[in-house]
């Protein structure tokens, strides 16, 4: 039995709720259509907003002239650059602990100049959706366009067009340094050397950005959005020079985010369009407005050279990686952390060198999406592990076995992994997933199979000094209350803290209720980015839900007179473990407690290790709490004349800690699986100059019903997570290493190695006619 | 979307009886899905839709002693469910069956997707005033240009969406037309125009005239058909090519074969020269790439779509040998 | 073909268009009936053909009739979102590349988003809201809770419409029946699998009911 599958049988003892695959409470609105989203909200007196964003990726703006749009009937407010008290802002990062460094410039509405095309320039309120339109047509800006600058090499070199104003293109740089990287070359036998080359990816979340914005009755500008990050609420009362009380955002149920909705998104143009006109307003982005307007997945140029010995031991590895940060700075700088430390992989590597940079180009920004940086050098060094075996003769999975990384051992910033690492084992069970290998149809049709490991953090950078709360509260009835400032994305983030609680306190689910994301009543739980909902506020509510626990329990002793050790809460019963027919309905307890004056509610902070930064001149020190450890396997089928790749068998096997809920971390792992092989076949935002040319979904294309197959999740809990009962996170690391793994299987399909994401046709048929 | 006027004509003769209107204050709507894109992409602005819906009795397919004819507003999800269609014309079933989705085949039409405009990035782009629209140039001839067209171009190089059209001109399949001078009947690849004829139009439509019906012959003996589609995701795209093939075969020998490509050219294209190699021989896989090369020698690819070519000999040799 | 002769008769004016066109400015909720059928005219040789600019609608809504007076340009979408309330069907990309807006038309399955509310005078349309009734959930709602068929939510009320349409037809479906029938359906939080095992679920319900 291996260290995983023994915590494993501890960990399954005794949970009634946990680690049940049980229904959501969300799930009955959601099939009833109730949910009420963003768009769905309606106030009496509400107008519409819009906003016009720049015709040109690079250009002066000369003048603005507004007058026509304000003269049209039913136009409530127009706004521009010189009407928003508080136009620049400085991105920062952490919400409650400033790191400094990295700091980015960014704009409400551009100002004299434009970066990118799509950026906003004005703001329309009016009666209806119809007119607010009519009225960004009467706003004329008078540009002058720039020559601009379209591809990050280009951009970094000395003399190149400057996005910004006066600052550099190149908006910073990481190095990792373990040893001489050259000494590790002269030690190895083979060498493979390549450049790796990714696009930009679309969230396409199925809810365009939305929210509503109002005045209530104490002058507070509440906003309800759909958001993953409720705590903006500090930057938007800035913005408009409030104090930040005076600013209350309510996040919505979020019809998905995968990251795209953690930066600002009509938070402000609300805010101000409210604060303006002190009427209701509603703003929904269409679909070709969120993909010109929201950051994407970053482009990376990545530079891979890697060394071994003949027996297959990894000796040396370098990479540049060139990442494109579009016109602003936004997350850029921490997403090409997450890249830097990620460049090395779940590898035990001697030497070495790690170079990163990333820069401002005229294109659409990019910023957060789940995985963050860590996809992209996935691609890269799991196709370097490829390359090596087939250069060693050896198989994909033996190279990869002699060099992973094991607990106890350091990464290439000197980490030492303290927690259980999910390898071989999850490597070793994805492929054995695969089963027999299927075989081709037609003798135009090869099969291929190929696997790829990656580790993705979850939860924050411990120099953010991470922190969450959650209240916990129990009513007269038995029935419980959470009130959790979590976002719900839909992977089930409020639903967990429910079952915690239900858990802990011996009640059913249906007696919970949850209250979620709302910065004026429910205690702060930072953002759902990062994999770190369950992990950090999971662990506020068990924490507050233990605490009450303990005042049941301790009363119920007196009551019983026994010692509180043999007590537990089940059923909503205080029963007496030792001899389970003997209870205390709970309420008699609450009942006794309340009367006594002993707290019915708590309110708990779960504070994540705090750390100092790292030493940016060596990239050495920890930058994450932990790691998820995981593996794909795909087994697919190329037409190797059309190019076409169809796949057969997809396996997402990862090391979840502890399924909280099996049927929500199956969820993710699927998710994240299918998002990850649209990235290796078919997701590609096109860019000529600064234009988008895939503005929509018929020419931005993601999986359908017809390119997935059914996905073999195998999970394992070793429990040895940082979460509660032991979990680790999952919605990114379910993304990370799929792309590789789908590249891996077309190559070894096809005999040659395709060095650009995504695999479409057209590109295997120009490599097949290439060889 | 924009505001418009609606007009819910009873007849057909009122709908011809309109004035031709040069700067497109009307747009005739058939199922509505492509044209009121547009009108929300703001790539059009009619004051006026003119709803064809509104008049009686223009979904049908019926079976007469001169061959099957199809009413133009005929959805194509009926089209794809005909069991007539399905046994008789394989090639209009799979075509009718592979455009779009499921929804967009309850909604489309038959007419209306031989008249679709253009897919073109460029052209879908309201901000970019391309040569289709009015402006002086082609953005796809410079710009990006992996979906454009590899035959046909020059002014223009948007390839022709339909699916039904290749099928159907295959199928030597003629369309009825109500104009104000009388109605016509023409074959449908007469319908389709070149850039160089008129770089705003993708057919000889005129804004007040109304596409009514498709007729296409009785099958001959041993007639066979195939519509085959080429395209990236595993559904609901359009073709980066595609291939309809119609002929009478025996004994491995077309006595005579039609072919037409899509999404090769901003007009269906006819491969007589790939025809003429074929008939009378021996099919083999060589035969017909050799012919498709033949054909396609003509091609002129742009920077990107050059692997347009390998496809359509694939493609195509996949479509006949299939019929045989 | 013949060229169409020009007529230098203009058959409308941009005056006639200006009347109906402050339109847009309307609050669409009241308006009142009497402006419903607006008299302007497309003028042919054949007659005139009226125009709208308003017109009054009924239609069947999860079985209640609704009448009401809508603009052209606005879509069935529009009309069940925000005169009637019924939020369950979504806006996702308002042109027919999603399938948020799926609704049953007289039992078949179309966006409402490309679907003029102009047209839908006299026809039934059903709604994710029309699926239950008091007693009861409907199978395919049932199955979609217990085989977690959704994550956000968002895509689920019209994947939730499209497999009740196919189940209407065929209440046996084939796995790659499911998966054409929802081809038409975009689900980013990839839960296209287990959709599909909702849809096997309830059909096997719906089967045995």
């Amino acid at each position: 039995m291996s260290d995983a599958q023994k915590k494993e049988k501890s960990f399954q003892s005794g949970h009634k709720i946990i680690g049940k695959p049980l229904a959501r409470h969300d799930a009955w609105d959601k099939v009833f259509g109730k949910t009420v989203y963003a768009d769905d909200y309606f106030l009496p007196g509400m107008l519409y907003g819009k906003v016009l964003r720049s015709e040109y990726a690079a250009a002066n703006i000369l003048s603005i002239d507004t007058s026509e749009a304000e003269k049209l009937p039913g136009v409530k407010a127009v706004m521009t650059a010189k009407d928003v008290p508080n136009n620049e802002t400085i991105t920062r990062f952490g919400q409650t602990h400033s790191v400094g460094g990295f700091e980015g410039l960014y704009r409400i509405l551009a100002y004299k100049k434009v970066r990118f095309r799509g950026e906003a320039v004005a703001l329309v309120a009016a009666e209806t959706e119809v007119i607010a339109q009519k009225a960004l047509k009467l706003i004329k800006v008078d540009y002058k366009p720039l020559l601009g600058v379209f591809n990050p090499i280009e951009a970094k070199k000395p003399g190149a067009y400057k996005v910004g104003e006066s600052e550099s293109n190149v908006i910073c740089s990481y190095k990792v340094r373990k040893d001489d990287v050259e000494k590790g070359f002269a030690l190895s036998d083979v060498i493979v050397e390549n450049t790796y080359r990714v696009p930009a990816q679309d969230h396409a979340y199925i809810e365009p950005e939305s929210g509503v914005a109002w005045i209530d009755d104490d002058g507070v500008i509440t906003i309800r959005v759909s958001t993953q990050v409720i705590e903006h609420f500090r930057e938007v009362a800035e913005v408009l020079g409030l104090p930040h009380n005076r600013v209350r955002v309510i996040g919505t149920m979020i019809g998905g985010g995968f990251g795209g909705k953690e930066d600002i998104t009509v938070e402000s143009y609300l805010a101000l369009l409210t604060w303006k006109t002190k009427r209701p307003v509603k703003l929904t982005y269409t679909r070709e407005e969120s993909i010109l307007a929201h950051g994407k997945r970053h482009p990376y140029f990545m530079k891979y050279r890697t060394g071994a010995t003949n027996d297959g031991k990894l000796m040396a590895l370098e990479a540049e990686l060139i990442s494109d940060a579009g016109g602003y700075v936004y997350l850029s700088p921490w997403v090409l952390l997450y890249s830097t430390v990620g460049a090395t992989g779940p590898y035990d590597i001697p030497y070495v060198k790690v170079d990163s940079y990333t820069v401002l180009t005229n294109n659409t920004f990019s910023s957060a999406m789940r995985g963050f940086g860590v996809p992209q050098v996935c691609f890269a060094y799991e196709s370097q592990m490829d390359e090596l075996a087939l250069r060693l003769n050896l198989s994909p999975l033996e190279v990869r076995k002699k060099n992973y990384l094991k607990k106890g051992k350091a990464m290439a910033t000197g980490r030492v992994l303290d927690r259980y690492v999910a390898f071989p084992e999850t490597a070793e069970k994805a492929l054995a997933a695969l089963g027999e290998q299927s075989k081709p149809k037609s003798p135009a049709e090869k099969i291929g199979r190929g696997i790829a490991s990656g580790m993705t953090s979850y939860g924050r950078m411990v120099f953010l000094h991470d922190t969450s709360r959650s209240y916990v509260g129990l009513d007269m009835d038995g029935s419980v209350t959470v009130r959790c400032g979590v976002q719900d994305l839909g992977g089930g983030q409020s639903s967990s803290l429910a079952q915690i609680a239900a858990e802990v306190l011996g009640v059913p689910m249906k007696d919970i209720k949850v209250y979620i994301a709302d910065t004026a009543l429910t205690p702060l739980a930072g953002t759902t980015t990062a994999t770190r909902q369950l992990y950090m506020s999971g662990n506020a509510t068990l924490k507050a839900a233990k605490e009450i626990k303990k005042n049941l329990l301790n009363k119920a002793a007196d009551i019983l007179e026994v010692k509180p050790e043999s007590l537990d809460l089940q059923d909503k019963k205080v029963v007496v473990k030792e001899a389970p027919d003997q209870t205390i309905p709970l309420t008699d307890v609450i009942a006794t407690c309340a009367s006594d004056g002993i707290p019915l509610y708590n309110v708990a902070q779960f504070n994540a290790p705090f750390r100092e930064l790292i030493d940016f001149k060596t990239g050495q020190g920890q930058v994450f709490p932990d790691f998820t450890f995981g593996t794909h396997a795909a087994e697919i089928s190329v037409d190797v004349e059309t190019g076409k790749v169809k796949v057969l068998k997809l396996v997402a096997c990862l090391d979840v800690g502890k399924a909280i809920n099996p049927l929500s971390v199956e969820g993710q792992l699927e998710g994240g699986t299918i998002q990850g092989l649209g990235y290796a076949l078919m997701e590609d935002v096109v860019l000529k100059k600064g234009v988008t040319l895939t503005p929509s979904l018929s020419e931005y294309l993601i999986p359908t019903s017809l390119d997935v197959v059914d996905i073999d999740k195998v999970m394992l809990e070793s429990g040895d997570g940082l979460g509660p009962f032991g979990a680790k996170g999952v919605g990114e690391p379910s993304v990370t290493s799929i792309a590789p793994a789908v590249v891996n299987a077309v190559c070894d399909a096809l005999g040659i190695r395709i060095f650009d994401l995504p695999l479409t046709p057209e590109k295997i048929v120009k490599a097949l006619k290439k060889s | 979307m924009t505001n418009f006027k609606i007009a819910e004509p009873q007849t057909i003769d009122q709908v011809t009886s309109l004035t031709i209107d040069k700067k497109d204050k009307y747009k005739l709507m058939a199922g509505g899905t492509d044209l009121l894109a547009e009108i929300k992409d703001e790539i059009i602005e009619p004051e006026v839709v003119v709803d064809l819906k509104s008049i009686p009795d223009l979904s049908y397919i019926k079976k007469e002693k001169n061959g099957v004819r199809i009413g133009a507003l005929t959805s194509l999800a009926r089209l794809a469910e005909d069991t007539l269609i399905k046994n008789e014309y394989p090639a209009l079933h799979e075509a009718a069956n592979s455009v779009a989705s499921p929804q967009l085949r309850n909604m489309g039409t038959a007419g209306g997707n031989l008249c679709q405009r253009p897919r073109c990035w460029y052209y879908r782009d309201p901000q970019v005033k391309c040569r289709k629209k009015g402006g002086g140039r082609c953005f796809a001839f410079r710009g990006k240009n992996k979906y454009h067209a590899i035959l046909g171009g020059g002014l223009c190089y948007i390839v022709h969406p339909s699916d039904l059209a290749p099928a159907l001109i295959a199928l030597d399949a003629e369309i009825s037309i109500n104009s104000p001078k009388g109605n016509t009947t023409i074959p449908l690849t007469n319908f389709y125009t070149l850039p160089k004829i008129n770089v705003r139009k993708e057919n000889i439509l005129a804004p007040n005239e109304v596409l009514r019906e498709i007729k296409i012959p009785l099958i001959k003996k041993e007639e066979k058909s195939t519509y085959s589609k080429f395209i990236e995701r595993g559904t609901w795209d359009f073709a980066i090519v595609s291939a309809a093939v119609k002929g009478t075969v025996s004994g491995g020998i077309f006595r005579d074969i039609t072919i037409v490509l899509g999404g090769v050219a901003p007009v269906p294209w006819r491969l007589t020269k790939a025809e003429n190699i074929i008939k009378g021989k021996k099919i083999t896989e060589d035969l017909v790439r050799k012919a498709t090369r033949e054909a396609l020698k003509e091609a002129k690819p742009l920077e990107e779509n050059g692997y347009k070519k390998e496809l359509a000999e694939i493609v195509l040799y996949r479509a006949v040998l299939s019929l045989l | 073909m013949e060229k169409t002769k020009k007529k230098k008769r203009k058959t409308f004016t941009r005056r006639d268009f200006l009347k109906g066109f402050g339109g847009g400015a309307l609050s669409a909720a009241v308006v009142p009936q009497l402006l419903a059928h607006d008299i302007d005219s497309l003028r042919t040789k054949k007659g005139n053909i009226p125009l709208f600019s308003k017109k009054q609608i009924s239609l069947t809504v999860n079985e209640k009739k609704f009448s009401l007076v809508v603009e052209p340009a606005e879509t069935l979408l529009h009309v069940l979102r925000e005169k009637l309330n019924l939020t369950g069907t979504k806006t996702m990309c308002a042109r027919g590349e999603c399938g948020g807006c799926t609704v049953l038309l007289d039992g078949n399955p179309v966006y409402s988003c490309l679907y003029l509310a102009v047209r839908a005078d006299g026809k039934k349309i059903t709604t994710i809201e029309g699926l239950a009734t008091k007693e009861k959930l409907h199978p395919v709602q049932q199955a979609f809770i217990e085989k977690d068929g959704y994550q956000c939510g968002f895509c689920t009320p019209g994947f939730i419409i499209s497999s009740v349409a196919l189940l209407n037809k065929n209440n046996n479906p084939t796995l790659e029946e499911t998966k054409n029938a929802l081809s038409g359906n975009l689900c980013r939080c990839g839960n296209y699998s287990r959709i599909h095992e909702a849809v096997a679920a309830a059909s096997k319900n719906m089967r045995r009911a």
